[in-house]
């Protein structure tokens, strides 16, 4: 009896690594590395809608815009990115491209490398970015350090014209703040006088 | 006849000669009983890392009866009344060169009634100071005797003081706390530690000034009750001054970071569309700048949690980064603990003005 749950489970764990490995979505969702910094071959499932439709949306090359704090944690920095990705994929491409960080001078990285995208969904005028829990765990950094990354969120996303607002969950859930000084309770618009 | 009456008038005298004698007795009892002052010393020592100015007063009896009071407009004197008590042969003022209390002043009110009068260097504070008695001690050869401890203002050192600030409460905010300990510098001081200690400095400051002054916390702890989740942190904060209806200002006190270790500066933080917030923000700004003299990130607006959230003008204060290793050391240095909560009790003052 004791034997048989085990098959069990490593039957249902052998399939559930295969089916994530098939998610086409994941892959396409991945930028095409024409940056230095891009590796593109994350295998977290972060898509927004692996749904069927989403599949037979043409997948093509896309130019996105996502920021990232200079070296004194004053401004955002504007920097275009390629990633392959369809329509519905975008969002999250656009996260996971910033995710990857940057070794550009002048330039910092500030979401830590431990965080993971669980996905981003639009309702509305607002995007709804779900991290890991690592997010919090691993952040670092005060008032600005905390302003930086929202804001390299929130201008990472509202680049899309039809997002207005941007809504950061952990773990799928709304939190007072990431590090104790932003409040991320409600939506928070696009951060303009972060920009240079 | 003539003996009854013989009698009755010896027994009514002797009835008379008794009630009158009685009162003596119990005064002359009661005399025995009174304290007569006889020895006065004073001792300064370090208990838990703050001075304490000892002064004992001793006495020929035990079991003495006292009550210690302040009054209003003598914001730096303790006055300490002992019944059924005399001054004795001790001096009736008595010059103290100490940093915590200058004189003792002892007279005899009333006939059996005393009263110890001591100037604090400080005002006089519930927890400032102790008044209690310890027995006999025939080793240390020391009478029974009241003891009063002085102890110097939490912040540490004789607390400075700026004007204006009387009468208003203002609310402290020591970021982080408890589980949260908030940014960490490259030699490991944590940002919750030095935020409280400014604010415990600046806390010293303003009472010494004559403000009430609302701690969010005073303690390694976090501000949230035990039945509320970490996740209302910085509600908890912001219900400290929204449920206190006298409160004027609130002053967050934090310490920057930043990923890029050469991220450095002071800066201040209001909540966009509050004036009072500006004002208030931008004066804690221009105090700090001179004091510290750091690069001037500037006076700025965000969508902070407790700037926001909190009823009366507000504003958030990064110190220096922490992150930075030369500012980290300046954070965790006394002395510019004690310059930057100067600093800021000064633009209190200001904007009080």
């Amino acid at each position: 009896m004791k034997k048989m749950k085990y098959i069990l489970l490593a039957v249902l764990a052998l399939a559930l690594l295969v089916t994530a490995g098939c998610d086409p979505n994941n892959e396409k969702g991945t930028p095409n590395g024409s940056s230095a910094s891009v590796s593109g071959n994350a295998p977290v499932s972060a898509g927004s809608a692996p749904s069927s439709a989403a599949q037979k949306e043409p997948v093509k090359n896309m130019e996105i815009k996502v920021y990232y704090p200079d070296d004194q944690g004053m401004k955002l920095v504007a920097v275009k990115r390629k990633v392959k990705t369809n329509n519905s994929g975008k969002y999250a491409a656009a996260i996971k491209s910033l995710m990857e960080g940057t070794k550009e001078k002048g330039q910092s990285t500030i979401i830590p490398k431990q965080a993971k995208l669980k996905g981003v969904t639009v309702k509305g005028d607002t995007a709804y970015v779900d991290f890991s829990q690592d997010l919090v765990k691993h952040f670092t950094g005060g008032s600005t350090g905390e302003e930086m990354l929202v804001g390299s969120v929130v201008n990472t996303l509202t680049e899309f014209s039809e997002i207005k607002k941007v809504q950061i969950l952990i773990e799928g859930s709304k939190v007072e703040s990431l590090g104790g000084h932003v409040d991320l309770s409600v939506p928070v618009e696009r951060m303009s006088n972060l920009l240079k | 006849m003539n003996t009854l009456f013989r009698w009755a008038s010896l027994a009514g005298a002797v009835l008379l000669a008794v009630l009158m004698l009685l009162p003596g007795t119990t005064e002359a009892a009661r005399h025995v009983q009174d304290h007569e002052l006889n020895y006065f010393q004073t001792s300064e020592k370090t208990v838990d890392g703050r001075k304490v100015l000892r002064i004992e007063i001793g006495m020929n009896h035990d079991k003495l009866e006292y009550k210690v009071s302040t009054k209003p407009y003598l914001a730096k004197q303790l006055i300490i009344d002992m019944e059924n008590t005399v001054p004795g042969e001790l001096r009736k003022t008595i010059t103290l060169k100490k940093d915590l209390a200058s004189r003792v002043r002892i007279a005899e009110l009333q006939r059996n009634h005393t009263q110890v009068r001591i100037d604090f260097a400080n005002d006089v504070q519930e927890g400032n100071y102790k008044v209690y008695t310890l027995e006999r001690d025939r080793k240390a050869k020391k009478p029974y005797r009241l003891v009063i401890d002085i102890f110097e203002s939490e912040g540490g050192g004789a607390a400075g003081s700026v004007g204006t600030v009387r009468g208003h409460t203002i609310v402290l905010d020591a970021g982080h706390g408890g589980s949260d300990s908030g940014a960490v510098g490259p030699t490991g001081a944590a940002e919750k530690d030095v935020t409280l200690a400014v604010a415990k400095k600046l806390q010293a400051i303003l009472q010494n000034s004559g403000a009430r002054v609302v701690m969010t916390r005073t303690k390694d702890v976090d501000v949230y009750g035990p039945n509320s989740s970490a996740t209302q942190e910085l509600q908890a904060r912001c219900n400290v001054a929204n449920f206190d209806p006298s409160s004027d200002i609130f002053v967050s006190i934090h310490c920057n970071s930043f990923s890029n270790p050469s991220a450095s500066g002071m800066e201040t933080y209001y909540f966009a569309g509050s004036r009072q917030g500006r004002k208030l923000a931008t004066l804690l700004n221009e105090e700090l700048d001179k004091e510290m003299g750091l690069v001037n990130r500037g006076v700025k607006t965000a969508n902070f949690y407790v700037i926001k959230h909190t009823n009366m003008p507000s504003s958030l204060i990064e110190l220096a980064f922490i992150s930075n290793y030369r500012e980290e050391k300046l954070l965790k240095s006394n002395t510019y603990q004690q310059k930057m909560a100067m600093a800021i009790a000064r633009a209190i003052s200001r904007y009080f003005r």
